[in-house]
């Protein structure tokens, strides 16, 4: 009897995947009322379901989130195509979205509200993709050791006083390929490459390992003297829950570098409708809200970053850190050299 | 000299309706292998060809053959010396940790390696403590950087050692009795006993467990690179993402691929005769020696040093972090998640346990070169990173949908079945050794007697051979289990877009890389794990009415867990 019912039981579940013949719809006709979209996203913070929940609520549109790995999210909005369900994609970085508009998966958003909440540098001049937030990748010093008028720019980083003293996060990561890229735009890429040969020679104090919080503690063991990290880590470790990771962010500062001449390189957090959108009128609706003055005083209050909007004050914390010139180059340019910057970190054995 | 043949066991022809299913079938799993093998007749690209002449290749090959040999290593230690002690030996405590030395599968690999980051960080319990008893300064006293080559081994060794100690521990029973009992005849020591006699006949079964081992260790992407470890599994994504180039990532998945492959046939052809020499005898039921006073605290301490290391101190430190940062208690929040995840798990478990056997009773029946090939090419799932497997399922739903999916209005892209085929691909392998375990252990000899008398293959299959490896298909089940509970990759790319338990926890890992914040979602994926492990425990050992199993099966092969 036991085998016949271990029997069914597979017999069921056999059944089971042709009972949900799994259509798609790629036009649901149902919600005449409220539209639905289709959200592909990196952004895993739960302060955005908060957003979207809002958006909600007040324009009766529902969203579905997709979460994952950015890059690979692109692959599949790439290999669906026109039948992707997918309205908009969230990255958490340039680079993504250049790539993503470079791979024809994006389309033109029309909207005077984005133009004027968002400045240019900050989002893309043909309108592909917007920049929602904004963070920087400052460097971090130990306020024992280091003096900050001992600082100045990034590319100071390779000189004698620096040496082994420098910490930093793997090549894999996004945001040290940005800013390279960043460097081979404003530099070149000679300067770039001399750059990162030093760095890896003489700066570095140690093998890339760990994230940008993990630089910040490895300040405080003593490892360096300066870490390079990105603003809002600081604000996750100054209001952490373990008091010992507070103490460890009192005792570090932020020094915005190259302040005297092109600026501190940021990033964005931004979106962009997809090509094969069904949604163009909702999905453009969700961007506009979140660029609004609340949502963008959100993201500055609950995940440290920066908002985008030229009128929206910054949060206590943020404002703590004080203002700093920003690099405006167009982020267009910098997502152009990403795989530049990679081959680069190749070549010079940066891990 | 007359060539060596196969045993064909019951008919001479090679094909049946047996081994069409089972070949059916396997050719449908291993698609998404065929895919990546595809790309090998590629032409070589620019990336492809920067990556053999630069000295990446070099030092990928280099830290990968370090980096899998020593957890293989140390995963086989942590394994073999506790299964042995369990399964020969009564000491304080061994009922217990002869399925709690288990549980540390519970833990999926990047919660374990964030964590034990987290307790040897400065800012962790073990260095407070220490400055706080001897009064050192931040930044005055050098320590240990868990974040290493070492590090790394040791971490991937405690959370995957389970694989090497279950497989070893089932061989061990097997063979406790008859090995004590002669070897005592020869004079032998215990120890000897155990390196001379009971070690080599247990050998093919640890190799294959420490296989497992080292293909998750092959294809794991984020831990690695977050111990700062570069491994052939980092070039691959570096080469798709970083350089952007599809068909340089492919052709070194591909080749992988073809590796492990190549180990997987090997390892056939060196045990293919020991299978002869195994000792299946079900009349002896082992008797296990207690052991007197130091012998015990030694027996018992070796034990618990990997459970202590696998499960205590990480748990323990999960919960440390769950009520510091105050987590809240959601229930509305976490049974979608909880349900989700059972549900995925026990589907998958299911389907790979049905495919296992199929494959596995094909195996035993006709063994011959076709079969073999089919069931070796539809268990390599495992070692392939689980984003190539979510891209190449991807891909075979989109040519699918493309094809033939507009005219039936069916669309497979994004569906259910996308997401179980997906897991099913990538689990196979750990579900397949299991079950083969368990058909090797009933025999050949049974099956012989049954077909003499008449019986059909199916008749045989379903009324000796799965009831004699009960508890092999229920470890099988609870493996797979595990380990589609741990998914999250696949769960974010293929199927609907659902949020598991494994979803949610790296989100919130990934948000703040740091695990303090998903801690309490963590310790609940392990509760899961906990449950289904005690749910086993509780139905191998509740004794069976039917006499048939107390006198053959119970007797012989006592619980699993």
């Amino acid at each position: 009897m036991k085998k016949l019912y271990f029997l069914f039981f597979v017999f069921i579940l056999g059944c089971e995947p042709n009972r949900e013949p799994s259509p798609k719809n790629p036009n649901p006709e149902k919600n005449k009322n409220m539209g639905t979209i289709t959200i592909y996203t990196h952004r895993h913070y739960p302060s955005d379901q908060l957003l979207f929940e809002q958006f909600t609520q007040k324009t009766g549109i529902t969203i579905t989130v997709r979460k994952g790995n950015g890059n690979e999210l692109l692959d599949k909005l790439k290999l669906e195509g026109q039948n992707s369900p997918a309205d908009l994609f969230m990255t958490a970085d340039i680079g993504m979205l250049y790539q993503a508009k470079t791979a024809g998966v994006l389309q033109k958003a029309e909207s005077n509200l984005l133009k004027e909440s968002i400045p240019a540098h900050l989002r893309d001049p043909e309108n592909y993709w917007f920049g929602l937030t904004k963070r920087a990748r400052v460097i971090a010093y130990h306020k024992e050791r280091v003096k900050p008028e001992d600082l100045s720019t990034y590319e100071a980083l390779t000189e004698e006083k620096w040496k082994k003293k420098v910490l930093i996060r793997s090549s894999t990561n996004v945001y040290n390929q940005s800013l390279l890229a960043s460097f081979i735009v404003a530099n070149g890429e000679e300067k770039a490459n001399t750059w990162v040969q030093q760095m890896v020679k003489q700066s570095m104090a140690r093998k890339p390992v760990g994230n940008d919080r993990d630089q910040v503690k490895a300040l405080a063991e003593g490892l360096g003297d300066i870490a390079i990290i990105n603003t809002y880590y600081y604000g996750l470790l100054l209001h952490s829950t373990n008091e010992q990771e507070v103490e460890v962010a009192k005792s570090v500062g932020l020094f915005f570098p190259n302040q005297g001449d092109r600026g501190t390189h940021i990033n964005i957090s931004g979106a962009g409708v997809t090509a094969s959108s069904k949604n163009k009128k909702e999905a453009i609706q969700l961007l506009e809200f979140l660029v609004q003055e609340e949502s963008q005083k959100q993201f500055a209050e609950v995940n440290y970053e920066y908002p985008v909007h030229p009128k929206v004050a910054p949060s206590d914390f943020l404002k703590s850190l004080g203002t700093f010139k920003e690099d405006s180059v167009s982020l267009e340019e910098v997502g152009k050299q990403n795989k530049k910057a990679v081959q680069l970190f190749d070549q010079n054995g940066w891990e | 000299m007359k060539k060596k043949k196969f045993y064909f066991f019951r008919e001479a022809r090679y094909w049946n309706k047996w081994t069409l299913g089972m070949g059916g079938s396997a050719l449908f799993v291993a698609l998404p292998l065929f895919f990546i093998l595809f790309y090998l007749f590629q032409a070589e690209s620019d990336t492809w060809r920067f990556f053999k002449q630069s000295s990446l290749l070099n030092t990928y090959f280099k830290n990968t053959v370090w980096f899998v040999g020593l957890t293989g290593l140390l995963s086989a230690i942590f394994g073999i010396l506790p299964a042995w002690f369990v399964s020969t030996y009564r000491f304080p405590f061994s009922s217990v940790l002869e399925w709690a030395l288990i549980l540390p599968l519970a833990i999926p690999v990047y919660v374990m390696a964030y964590t034990y980051s987290g307790i040897f960080d400065i800012t962790g319990v073990l260095q407070t403590t220490l400055r706080t008893i001897f009064g050192w300064k931040r930044g005055e006293y050098a320590f240990f950087e868990i974040k290493s080559f070492l590090g790394l081994v040791f971490v991937f060794s405690v959370a995957l050692y389970p694989y090497v100690y279950l497989l070893a521990r089932d061989s061990f029973r097997q063979q406790t009795s008859i090995v004590l009992e002669i070897s005592r005849l020869f004079g032998y020591s215990s120890v000897r006993a155990f390196c001379k006699v009971a070690l080599p006949l247990a050998l093919p079964s640890i190799f294959l467990g420490v296989f497992l081992v080292q293909m998750e260790c092959l294809s794991d992407y984020g831990t690695v690179t977050y111990y700062g470890v570069s491994t052939y599994t980092v070039g691959i994504y570096k080469a798709w993402y970083g350089y952007q180039d599809k068909n340089a990532a492919m052709q070194l998945t591909a080749r992988l691929l073809l590796f492990a492959l190549v180990v997987s046939v090997l390892f056939w052809w060196v045990v293919r005769h020991q299978k002869r020499y195994q000792l299946y005898l079900h009349q002896f039921k082992p008797e296990r020696t207690p052991l007197s006073s130091y012998r015990a605290i030694l027996a018992c301490g070796v034990c618990l040093i990997p459970f202590l290391l696998g499960f205590l101190i990480p748990v323990l430190q999960l919960l440390y972090w769950m009520f510091q940062t105050h987590q809240q208690f959601s229930l509305t929040v976490w049974l979608p998640l909880i349900r989700n995840s059972f549900l995925l798990a026990f589907g998958t478990a299911i389907l790979t346990v049905f495919l296992a056997v199929l494959i596995g009773y094909t195996l035993k029946i006709y063994e011959n070169r076709w079969t073999l090939f089919f069931s070796k090419v539809a268990t390599m799932g495992y070692v392939l990173p689980s984003s190539v497997v979510a891209f190449s399922v991807m891909s075979l739903c989109h040519f699918f949908d493309q094809q033939m999916g507009q005219f039936l209005s069916l669309f497979l892209s994004n569906s259910l079945i996308a997401l179980l085929f997906a897991y099913v691909v990538r689990f196979l392998t750990v579900a397949f050794h299991s079950v083969e375990a368990g058909f090797t252990k009933v025999g050949k000899k049974i099956d012989e007697v049954s077909f003499s008398l008449g019986t059909s293959p199916l008749k045989t299959l379903l009324t000796i051979n799965l009831p004699l490896m009960k508890y092999s298909l229920l470890s099988a089940i609870i493996l797979v289990f595990l380990d589609v509970l741990k998914e999250f990759n696949l769960t974010f790319l293929v199927g609907p877009s659902f949020e598991t338990l494994a979803t949610a926890t790296y989100s919130l890992a990934i948000t703040h890389e740091d695990m303090a914040e998903s801690s309490v979602l963590a310790l609940l994926i392990i509760c899961m794990g906990i449950f289904i492990l005690t749910f086993a425990k509780f139905i191998l050992e509740t004794p069976n009415k039917n006499s048939f199993f107390r006198r053959y099966v119970y007797a012989s092969d006592p619980p699993a867990f």
